[in-house]
């Protein structure tokens, strides 16, 4: 689905790569008519930063035991 | 009678000269808006001038002074706000097209603690687009044009605080205000050369402001003293029931007294030596400067290393995702193909593809990031690094996207994006020039809540030398 615009890099897993083609089809499927094709290459660039600052965070393992990301603040 | 140095001047010069009436706030006003609408023009520094609003505060300072009611250091001073602030019947137009139309019926919180402490508001200050929010790849994303650094106009001032940095670099105003999501006042100020303090998260109140990421914003001062920002906060900190995050009054508050130096203070410096992959020697050279001062001021100074952890990547994916919620509107009805920069028109569609769970992720790994960060002032009252890698850059400069050849970098402890991201108080103060007559920065970041701590040092580094007391010759 990705065009040829852009190659998997080097130290991407066919896992994130296949992440970022379901992200591409989507944003395509919803967005598409909009977008130029140069603009659809720079999105495709875009999605590619955005997974490598992903697979960085998801290496700093959080457990379930670890602290919640949400803090309701009750109305009194 | 004004004199060019006059527009140089810090704010607690120009407040005590016309609290003590020898200088008037209506003169200083107008001379200040006469560099706005010329100087301020060339170097695309507002987007708004006030002139009206700033004569009509002016007279009532001097009025007031006059009749024995003084309200304090910034009664009659004039200041500058970043475009995203309401300011009740004027353009606030948040730097881009979309928006260049809209104003508020209402002021922001901190518009009206500037009210009340008497402040003259001389205009609105330029910025980049949407402070950024949904990305820029130069200087040139921005409603009212490049702005151009005072030093050089070739470069940039750096962004989002664009314009607020040219207005205090040129001398168009004592100070302005800027915010700061990841990096917004401190990077202007080192490039600019001025002294930028971005406070604690929560310290100040965001009511009326533009957000773009809920959980990192903040408000913050820039000014030509450390001292200057600390009389601002003064006035602008405490609590706001009318901001979902702001701190409460029963957590530390921010005491000026507490930002004086004093004989007695035992202040241990870290110098971070890890935080950029390369930087312009000479900087590192100009922060090794600034250790001796401190050393000789009576301070500690070690060098340390900032624990390893994707700070750069946690700031950056939650601005971007908390982005795509604040700009939803923009994003789903296509109207951000109206900004500027070619990223802007697209980055939001891209943000919306992240999952819940990644958000999710990111913010419980972000706790664990504060306790690293908050770990070293266990040793330490504040450490301190180069406040960006180089000096200003040039405005044709464009950042490259293209990482599809395996080359991704980022500093991922880059001490601005993790005062950011763990809501640290932050300054930048500037330290030195390069051989092209450059500002360098010096950021100092102390522990959360410790605002006082920063001032301090800043203060204590400014009592030394006399960097902050250059300007461009204009």
């Amino acid at each position: 689905m990705v065009p040829d615009v852009a190659a998997k890099p080097e130290d991407f897993s066919d896992q994130d790569w296949d992440e970022i083609q379901a992200r591409y089809k989507n944003l395509l499927r919803v967005y598409g008519s909009r977008l130029s094709p140069s603009e659809k290459q720079h999105l495709l660039h875009v999605l590619i930063t955005n997974q490598y600052m992903l697979k960085s965070i998801r290496s700093f393992v959080v457990q379930n035991g670890d602290a919640s990301a949400i803090t309701l603040r009750l109305v009194t | 009678m004004l004199t060019p140095d006059t527009f140089f001047k810090s704010i607690r010069f120009l407040g005590e000269a016309i609290r003590e009436r020898r200088l008037s706030s209506v003169e200083l006003t107008e001379g200040f808006l006469e560099r706005g609408r010329t100087i301020g023009a060339r170097l695309n520094a507002f987007a708004t001038l006030t002139p009206e609003l700033a004569l009509q505060q002016a007279r009532r300072a001097d009025a007031e002074i006059k009749a024995g009611h003084y309200r304090g250091t910034l009664h009659g001073v004039p200041y500058a706000v970043k475009d995203l602030v309401a300011v009740k019947g004027y353009p606030t137009t948040w730097g881009a097209v979309p928006y260049a139309h809209q104003s508020f019926d209402f002021n922001a919180t901190i518009i009206e603690r500037l009210n009340e402490a008497g402040a003259v508001l001389l205009g609105k200050a330029a910025m980049i687009e949407l402070a950024g929010g949904l990305g820029y790849s130069s200087g040139h994303a921005s409603l009212s044009g490049p702005a151009q650094n005072p030093w050089n106009p070739e470069c940039w001032t750096c962004g989002s605080s664009s314009g607020s940095g040219a207005i205090v670099s040129a001398g168009l105003a004592p100070w302005a205000l800027g915010s700061d999501t990841r990096g917004s006042i401190l990077c202007p100020s080192s490039w600019c050369g001025v002294s930028g303090l971005r406070p604690s998260f929560g310290r100040v109140s965001r009511y009326g402001s533009m957000a773009i990421a809920y959980s990192m914003d903040k408000l913050g001062p820039m000014a030509r003293t450390a001292d200057d920002c600390a009389l601002v906060l003064n006035v602008i900190a405490g609590h706001d029931p009318l901001d979902h995050d702001s701190i409460s009054d029963t957590a530390q508050q921010f005491s000026y007294q507490q930002t004086e130096p004093a004989a007695n203070d035992r202040l241990r410096i870290g110098r971070l030596t890890n935080v950029y992959a390369k930087t312009d020697p000479e900087i590192d050279k100009a922060i090794d400067v600034a250790c001796r001062v401190f050393e000789q001021a009576g301070a500690t100074v070690e060098t340390c290393e900032f624990p390893d952890g994707p700070f750069e990547e946690a700031a950056e994916l939650t601005i971007l995702m908390e982005a795509a919620s604040a700009f939803e509107h923009l994003i789903r009805s296509g109207k951000c193909k109206e900004l500027t920069d070619p990223l802007g028109r697209i980055n939001g569609y891209a943000s919306e593809q992240f999952s819940v769970a990644d958000y999710l992720h990111v913010q419980r790994v972000r706790p664990m990031l504060q306790q690293l960060a908050d770990k070293v002032f266990d040793r330490y009252s504040v450490v301190i690094s180069p406040a960006q890698p180089t000096t200003a850059q040039l405005l044709s400069a464009k950042d490259s996207e293209d990482w599809t050849s395996g080359d991704f970098h980022l500093d991922r402890r880059a001490p601005d994006g993790v005062s950011s991201l763990c809501g640290l108080p932050a300054i930048s103060i500037p330290c030195g020039f390069s051989n092209k007559q450059l500002p360098y920065g010096m950021q100092i970041m102390g522990r959360a809540l410790n605002d006082a701590t920063v001032l301090k040092v800043a203060r204590l580094y400014q009592a030394h030398t006399d960097w902050h007391l250059q300007h461009p010759d204009l």
